[in-house]
């Protein structure tokens, strides 16, 4: 079970500081999405943030850990060749995490389907003190979408996974006017930001015309802003615009994380 | 024993040694003792004695005789050997003080000996059950929208 450090949290409550995980310096970093709910749009974000990545010429390992989406919507549809379909639902869990580590990777991408809290959790209780001490340090990605269920489930990640990982929540608008009521005034969920102090970042509504198509083809945005595909109904100019101005957008979004981002 | 079973036994004709090399046991015994191997035995029972064995039939010999002879019970041995295990355990402690019969230096029994008490009072390490953040998600998420509209 999770065992804190109480000096070092009263201390962590008495500063504005945001949390620090790992004692030493961290040299390498996994993040991770809270997959409790499905659905809520952690593959979109983490497609955009291997592109950051990408972008800035930083190798990142890619892990898909979404044993359930096996096809079309996984990171594996998307990057295929580049991305390892790993099954956590082993005794190992996620000790995947620590081998691609050693395999000299500075960071994962670790995208967690639906239901892998149990499996996460546990694995957390039982490895992260050791890893982090070998300069690993965690992040956690939380999708939160206007449905209340999004925020109960990384509420509930984050009961379990405590201060042992650094929290991105991204704000993912599925409608024009999204309300995040439920995010933004709850009462658990101010009692969450107050504890952790979580970057948020802000994902705006794609219009279905982009989105739908692209997530049938598995194309990135990337891949339609080059038009390094061969989709008619995305090869539309002002679809290439409307990609590109997504992608500036997320990207100056994902730079206000970058301290969590990178190791 | 019945007296009718007494007389039988009497009557049945004495029997021969089962093994040629019987009226040698004490020899072979002794030799064995001295450190004398199989085969040396051998050698020397067809030399002194004229008596031709092998170095197998010497060597049979001496385990079955060993085997007949009184031949503690597998749990008394075991019983034996801790007994002694413990000896040497508590001796060990024992001495730690004048410490004569294990040749082990005083200082490192010491240090042992200290080891050994900060092991014990060592409070256990029990896990803190203080959370930073707790969520019940059997409780709807409560909103304070309202009461901040009406203030």
């Amino acid at each position: 079970m999770y065992d804190s450090n109480t000096a070092a949290t009263a201390e962590r409550k008495n500063s504005n500081s945001p949390p620090v995980v790992a004692s030493t310096a961290p040299s390498k970093r996994v993040i991770l999405t809270m997959g409790g709910k499905g659905g809520v749009g952690k593959t979109s974000f983490m497609l955009v943030l291997a592109e950051w990545f990408e972008c800035h010429q930083i190798p990142v390992t890619l892990l898909d850990m979404d044993t359930e989406n096996k096809s079309r919507g996984s990171l594996k549809h998307y990057f295929d060749g580049k991305v390892t379909k790993v099954n956590i639902h082993t005794a190992a869990g996620l000790d995947a995490f620590v081998d691609h580590l050693a395999d000299g990777a500075p960071i994962i991408l670790a995208d967690m389907g639906a239901s892998s809290g149990q499996v996460t959790h546990e694995w957390f209780d039982s490895m992260s003190e050791d890893v982090a001490a070998t300069g690993v340090a965690f992040t956690a990605i939380g999708i939160i979408t206007p449905d209340p269920a999004s925020v109960e489930s990384i509420l509930s990640w984050a009961a379990r996974l405590q201060d042992r990982v650094n929290y991105v929540v991204v704000e993912n608008a599925t409608t024009h006017q999204a309300d995040f009521s439920y995010w933004r005034e709850s009462e658990q969920a101010k009692q969450f930001r107050s504890v952790f102090q979580p970057v948020v970042l802000a994902m705006e509504f794609r219009l279905p015309e982009l989105e739908n198509p692209a997530r049938q083809h598995g194309v990135t945005l990337g891949q339609i802003v080059e038009r390094r595909l061969n989709v008619p109904e995305l090869q539309r100019a002002s679809l290439v615009i409307r990609a590109q101005s997504y992608r500036r957008r997320l990207f100056e979004e994902i730079e206000k994380a970058k301290g969590l981002l990178l190791p | 024993m019945d007296d009718k079973f007494e007389a039988i036994l009497n009557s049945l004709p004495a029997k021969e040694p089962r093994s040629r090399l019987e009226p040698y046991s004490d020899l072979i015994t002794e030799m064995r003792k001295r450190g004398r191997t199989y085969r040396e035995i051998a050698q020397v029972l067809k030399k002194a004695c004229g008596l031709k064995a092998g170095t197998s039939t010497v060597n049979d010999f001496v385990l079955a005789r060993s085997k007949s002879k009184a031949k503690p019970s597998l749990s008394t041995s075991r019983t034996t050997a801790t007994k002694k295990n413990m000896e040497g355990l508590t001796s060990t402690y024992k001495d730690t003080e004048g410490h004569k019969s294990t040749g082990r230096p005083q200082k490192a029994l010491e240090g042992i000996a200290k080891t050994i008490k900060e092991l014990k009072d060592r409070p256990l390490k029990t896990p803190t059950k203080k959370l930073l953040f707790e969520y019940n998600p059997d409780e709807p998420l409560r909103l304070h929208r309202n009461q901040r509209t009406k203030e």
